[in-house]
C-alpha cells in the first residue's frame, strides 16, 4: 500500500513539520508569558511585602520614641502604665516585624544587629519605667510630706537627671534601630531593581528564541511551498502541456517516480498508447479497405473501377503522351471452369495475373477487366514496342503448366493491341484494342494481334 | 472570515480576562478577630472567637439564631414540642452533605447530640443540655429528643455553636481542619495569614455572594489599627474600644454600625484565692471600682452599667447596678472589717482584647485608691484560655461572656470562678425545670439578686457592639445575639 502513496505521505510529513514548528513557536510564548507572569507576581508580591514591612518597621521604630516621651509625661501610675501598656505593644509589632522580614526571601544578611538593638532599645524602656515609677512615688511622698522636703527634692534632682539621660539613650538606640531598617530597605530595593533587569534581559532572550522559531517557522514554510511547487505543481503542469499537444506522444511522457501523481502519468500513458494503438489499427483497416476498394481480391491487380478511375485521373497525360493500350483475354476459359471447377478456374486466373504483372513494365497499369478478361495500360510505350512483350508473356503462358487434382492443365491467352490514336479519347483506344482482341480470337486465338491505325480513326473521330 | 474571526480571539480573551479580574475581587472578604482561637472545633472550646470563625460559617446547628436573637430552622426544618414540653420531634432537612461528600442524616444528628451530652466530650456548654435525656432516630430524617424535665430554651440552646452538627468520620480531626454543613469549607490556617474559607460548590441552600473568606487574628493593637488604617481589613466585629476609633468613625471609606451584643463585662474573682472567699473583701473591691469613670474607654458611646450576670435588653431583667455604688471610704471600711487593712495585694491578669486592656488601667488605680497593690499580668488569649480559664489560676481578670442567658455558669461548680453555691444551683434547677413565662422570670430576677448581693464578681458593664466594617458591605449584624460573623449574609455592593 506504501507505493504510490509517498506524495500524501510527503505532504503530510511537511504540512506535519511545519504546524509542529508553528505550535512550538506558539508553545514556547504561552510558556514565556506563564513564566514572567509567575516571576513578575512573584516579584511584586515578595519584594513589595518586604518593602511595606520595613518602611512599617522603621515608623514603628521612630514612633518608640514618641511612646517614651509618653512615659516621661506620666504623672500617676495610670498614665505610667498607659504608656507602657503601649512600649510592649509596639515592642511586640516591631518583633513581629523583624521575624516577616527576616523570613522574607526578599532580604538577605544577617539581623542579628537589629535585634540586639531591639532588645538593647527594650532594657533602655524598662529601666526608664523604673525611674518614671520611683519619680511617681516620690512625687506622692514629697505631696504628703511637704513641697520644700529636702530629702524627697535632692531625691527628684537626680532622678530626673538620670531620666534625662535615660531619654538621651533612648533616642539614640531608637536611631541606631531606624538607620539598621534602612540598609535592609536599601537592599530590597536594589534587589528588586536588579531582579526587574534580570527578567528584562531574559524576556529578550526570549524574543529573540522567539524569533529563531518564527524564522524557521518561515523556512519549513518555504521548503513545502518549494517541495510542493516542483513535485505537483510543475510535473501537473508538464503533463498537462504534453498531453495537450496535437499529437501527444505517450513516450514522452514522464513516468519516473512512485508517487500519485506518477500513477496519473502512467494511467495517461496507457490511455494513450491505446489510443495510438487504435488509430493505428483503424489506419490499417482503412488502408485495407481503401485496398479491398480497388483491387481484386483473387488477383491483388487493380480492379476495373480503379482503371477506369486512373485512367480519368490521368486525362492530362493521356491527351499529351504516347501510350498503348491491351486487353488479354483466357482461351477456353468456361471449358476449363466447367471441367476442372471454380477453384481450378481460380488458379489459372492468378497465374495469368502473376505472368503478367511480370512481363509487363512496371509503369504499366494492369487490371482485371472482367471474369477472364485483363487489361493493361502501358505509358510511353507504342504497340509495336508493346508486342514483344506480350509474346514473351504469351509464350511463357504456354510453357506453363497449372497443377489441379493431379490433373495437368495448359493455358493460352489472346492480347489485343491498340496504340494511341491521335487526337482520340482513351475509349477509342480501348475499344481498338478489344477490336484486335477478338480479332485474335477469330484468327484462332493464342495470338497477339495488333490494330493498326487507319485513316477511319481520324475520320472517325471528327464525325464522332 | 476565518482570519477575522482569529484576530478577534485575542482581543475577546484579553476583554474576558480583565473581567474576570474584577469580579473575582469583589468576592473575598477579610475578617479580622482581634483574639487567636485555640482551635477551630466549636464544640470543644467556650472561646468565641472559635465560634465567630466557624459557626455559621462551616458548621450549623438543627436550629438557628437570626440577628434579631429570635430561633429559626436550621438543618431541622421543623419540630413540634409534646403536650407536656418532654418529648421534641424534629424533621431533618434532606439532601443536606458535609464538605468532604457524606450525608447529613438522623444517624448524624444523633450522634452529634449524643457526643455533645457525653462526659468525656470535653464540651463546655454540655451542662445547657442536660434536661435531654435520650436521644432517638424515628426515621431517616426525623429525630426525637426526650427530655428528663421541660426546658423550652432548648430549640434556642441548639442554635448554639457548641451544638452543632459534626459527622463521626470526620469529628476527630475538626479542631485543624473543620468539617461541616455550613456554606463555606475550610481552605486552610496558617498562623500568620489566618484561617481561609471558600464557597462550598454543594451546599444545600443558596450559594453565598462572598467566594473566599479569610479571617486573620491581630493580638497587638498596634498592628490591628495600623490594619484598619490601611485599609486592609473588610470587617472587624468590635471597634468600640478602638483608639482611633473617632478617627475611623470619620473615614469616607468605613461605616461604623450601632448595636447591642449579649456580653456581660466583668472583673471576675477567683473565689478558690484568699481573700476572695470573703464576701466583704467582694463588697468592698464592687465599692472601689468606678464604673462610670471606667465607660471612658468608650470614647463615642455609653454602654448600660450592670449589677449582675443578665442583660438589660431581657425581659427579666432586673436593675440593680446600683447595689454597690462608688464608694472608696466603704471599701477601706470592708476591708478593713475582714483583717485586709495593711493592704493586699493581688495580680490582675489581662487578656489582649482592647476593652480589658483599657479598663485594667482604670481598675488597677481604683484598687490602688483604696490600698490594694496591683501587679497587671498580660497574657495572650491561649494562654488566657489555658491559665485563668483552664488551670483557673488567677486572682482577678476582666473578661466578657458574650453568650446570651449563661447565668447557668454560676450554677456550675467547676466554672473558672469557683463560685460554688449550693442556694443558687437549686434556684437554677427551678428556674430550668418552669414552663411558665411569668413565673420563670420572676425566679430569674431572684438569680439577678442573689449574684449581686454575694458580689461573686464585679459587674461592670454591657459591652458595647460597634462592627467596622467597609462602605460597600452589605448585611453586617448590628447586634450580636450569639458571637457570630455570618459570611453567608454578607455582599458587596
Amino acid at each position: 500500500m506504501r507505493k504510490g502513496f509517498g506524495l500524501t505521505v510527503r505532504l503530510a510529513v511537511l504540512t506535519g513539520l511545519l504546524t509542529l514548528v508553528i505550535l512550538s513557536t506558539i508553545g514556547l510564548a504561552l510558556m514565556s508569558f506563564g513564566e514572567y507572569r509567575q516571576a513578575l507576581s512573584r516579584l511584586s508580591d515578595e519584594s513589595t511585602r518586604a518593602l511595606m514591612t520595613a518602611s512599617r518597621l522603621k515608623q514603628q521604630s521612630e514612633s518608640m520614641v514618641g511612646s517614651g516621651a509618653l512615659l516621661l509625661l506620666a504623672d500617676d501610675h495610670f498614665g505610667r502604665r498607659q504608656a507602657m501598656f503601649e512600649i510592649s505593644d509596639r515592642e511586640e509589632w516591631i518583633r513581629e516585624l523583624l521575624a516577616e522580614l527576616e523570613a522574607s526571601p526578599a532580604t538577605q544578611g544577617s539581623f542579628a544587629e537589629l535585634e540586639a538593638t531591639l532588645a538593647d532599645l527594650v532594657d533602655s524602656f524598662d529601666a526608664l519605667d523604673a525611674l518614671v515609677q520611683r519619680r511617681i512615688d516620690t512625687q506622692a511622698l514629697r505631696l504628703s510630706r511637704g513641697p520644700h522636703d529636702e530629702d524627697s527634692v535632692v531625691r527628684l534632682y537626680h532622678l530626673e537627671e538620670r531620666i534625662a539621660e535615660q531619654m538621651r539613650t533612648n533616642r539614640a538606640l531608637s536611631m541606631k534601630l531606624g538607620v539598621a531598617v534602612g540598609y535592609h530597605v536599601n537592599h530590597i530595593r536594589s534587589q528588586l531593581e536588579s531582579s526587574v533587569n534580570r527578567l528584562n534581559e531574559e524576556i529578550g532572550q526570549r524574543e529573540r528564541l522567539l524569533a529563531g522559531f518564527a524564522g524557521v517557522a518561515m523556512l519549513v514554510l518555504l521548503v513545502t511551498v518549494f517541495y510542493v511547487s516542483r513535485s505537483v505543481v510543475y510535473r501537473v503542469l508538464r503533463l498537462h502541456r504534453a498531453i495537450s499537444r496535437e499529437r501527444p506522444a505517450p513516450e514522452e511522457l514522464d513516468v519516473s517516480g512512485n508517487d500519485e501523481i506518477a500513477r496519473m502519468a502512467s494511467s495517461i500513458q496507457r490511455y494513450m498508447h491505446n489510443i495510438s494503438d487504435n488509430e493505428r489499427r483503424i489506419l490499417a483497416m482503412n488502408r485495407e479497405l481503401d485496398f479491398m476498394a480497388s483491387h481484386d481480391a483473387l488477383t491483388h491487380l487493380y480492379n476495373r473501377h480503379h482503371f477506369e478511375r486512373a485512367i480519368n485521373e490521368r486525362q492530362q497525360t493521356l491527351d499529351s503522351e504516347l501510350y498503348s493500350v491491351v486487353m488479354v483475354d483466357i482461351d477456353h476459359f468456361k471449358r476449363i471452369n466447367d471441367n476442372h471447377g471454380h477453384d481450378a478456374g481460380d488458379q489459372v486466373i492468378r497465374m495469368v495475373a502473376h505472368q503478367l504483372s511480370r512481363g509487363l513494365p512496371d509503369s504499366a497499369l494492369l487490371a482485371r477487366y472482367g471474369g477472364e478478361e485483363f487489361v493493361a495500360l502501358v505509358p510511353g510505350c507504342s504497340a509495336a514496342a508493346v508486342a514483344p512483350m506480350l509474346d514473351a508473356i504469351r509464350h511463357t503462358l504456354m510453357d506453363a503448366a497449372v497443377q489441379v487434382d493431379g490433373v495437368t492443365l495448359w493455358v493460352t491467352v489472346s492480347f489485343g493491341v491498340a496504340q494511341k490514336i491521335p487526337d482520340a479519347a482513351f475509349s477509342r483506344c480501348l475499344k481498338a484494342a478489344d477490336e484486335a482482341l477478338y480479332e485474335a480470337k477469330r484468327c484462332g486465338r493464342n495470338r497477339v494481334v495488333i490494330r493498326p491505325l487507319r485513316q477511319s480513326d481520324s475520320e472517325e473521330d471528327s464525325d464522332g | 472570515m476565518g482570519k477575522r474571526i482569529a484576530a478577534m480571539t485575542p482581543l475577546l480573551l484579553a476583554g474576558l480576562m480583565s473581567f474576570a479580574d474584577v469580579t473575582v475581587a469583589q468576592q473575598s472578604l477579610r475578617v479580622d478577630l482581634q483574639l487567636e482561637p485555640p482551635h477551630l472545633d466549636p464544640t470543644r472550646t467556650a472561646s468565641a472567637t472559635t465560634a465567630e470563625t466557624v459557626h455559621r460559617n462551616v458548621f450549623q446547628g438543627l436550629t438557628r439564631i437570626d440577628r434579631h436573637g429570635d430561633v429559626q430552622p436550621g438543618l431541622a426544618q421543623r419540630w413540634q414540642v409534646s403536650e407536656d414540653g418532654l418529648r421534641y420531634r424534629f424533621w431533618l432537612r434532606q439532601g443536606v452533605r458535609f464538605h468532604d461528600g457524606r450525608r447529613f442524616d438522623a444517624e448524624v444528628a444523633a450522634y452529634s447530640l449524643r457526643r455533645l451530652l457525653s462526659e468525656d466530650s470535653g464540651n463546655p456548654q454540655r451542662l445547657l443540655y442536660q434536661a435531654i435525656r435520650e436521644v432517638e432516630v424515628a426515621g431517616s430524617h426525623e429525630l426525637v429528643l426526650h427530655l428528663s424535665q421541660p426546658n423550652s430554651l432548648l430549640p434556642f440552646r441548639l442554635g448554639l455553636s457548641a451544638a452543632v452538627m459534626v459527622h463521626p468520620d470526620s469529628v476527630h480531626t475538626n479542631v485543624t481542619r473543620p468539617v461541616g454543613t455550613g456554606p463555606y469549607v475550610f481552605q486552610g490556617w496558617e498562623r500568620g495569614s489566618g484561617v481561609r474559607l471558600a464557597a462550598f460548590a454543594d451546599y444545600w441552600g443558596q450559594a453565598p455572594a462572598i467566594k473566599h473568606a479569610t479571617f486573620t487574628y491581630t493580638g497587638n493593637r498596634l498592628e490591628l489599627e495600623g490594619g484598619l488604617a490601611e485599609g486592609l481589613i473588610d470587617l472587624y466585629p468590635d471597634a468600640s474600644s478602638l483608639t482611633s476609633h473617632m478617627a475611623l468613625s470619620h473615614r469616607a471609606d468605613y461605616r461604623i454600625k450601632d448595636g447591642f451584643s449579649e456580653g456581660e463585662v466583668l472583673l471576675a474573682i477567683n473565689h478558690a484565692r484568699q481573700p476572695f472567699g470573703d464576701r466583704r473583701v467582694r463588697r468592698a473591691l464592687s465599692h472601689a471600682v468606678d464604673r462610670e469613670a471606667l465607660l471612658d474607654i468608650y470614647p463615642a458611646i455609653s454602654p448600660p452599667l450592670i449589677g449582675s450576670h443578665f442583660s438589660p435588653r431581657h425581659p427579666a431583667y432586673v436593675d440593680l447596678a446600683d447595689r454597690y455604688p462608688h464608694d472608696p471610704g466603704r471599701a477601706r471600711e470592708l476591708l478593713a472589717e475582714a483583717g485586709q487593712a495593711d493592704g493586699a495585694s493581688l495580680t490582675l491578669t489581662v487578656p489582649p482584647t482592647q476593652y480589658a486592656e483599657s479598663a485594667s488601667l482604670y481598675i488597677a488605680s481604683d484598687l490602688e485608691a483604696v490600698g490594694i497593690e496591683v501587679a497587671l499580668e498580660r497574657l495572650d488569649w491561649p494562654q488566657w484560655l489555658d491559665q485563668v480559664f483552664g488551670e483557673h489560676d488567677y486572682d482577678l481578670t476582666i473578661v466578657a461572656h458574650v453568650e446570651p442567658m449563661d447565668i447557668d455558669i454560676y450554677a456550675r461548680d467547676d466554672y473558672y470562678f469557683n463560685y460554688r453555691d449550693a442556694d443558687f444551683r437549686a434556684l437554677w434547677e427551678r428556674i430550668e425545670a418552669e414552663q411558665e413565662e411569668t413565673a420563670r422570670h420572676a425566679l430569674l430576677g431572684e438569680a439577678q439578686r442573689h449574684l449581686a448581693d454575694d458580689a461573686v464578681n464585679v459587674f461592670l458593664f454591657l459591652k458595647p457592639q460597634q462592627a467596622i466594617h467597609k462602605v460597600g458591605l452589605k448585611g453586617v449584624w448590628s447586634d450580636t445575639p450569639i458571637p457570630a460573623v455570618v459570611l453567608q449574609e454578607l455582599a458587596w455592593e
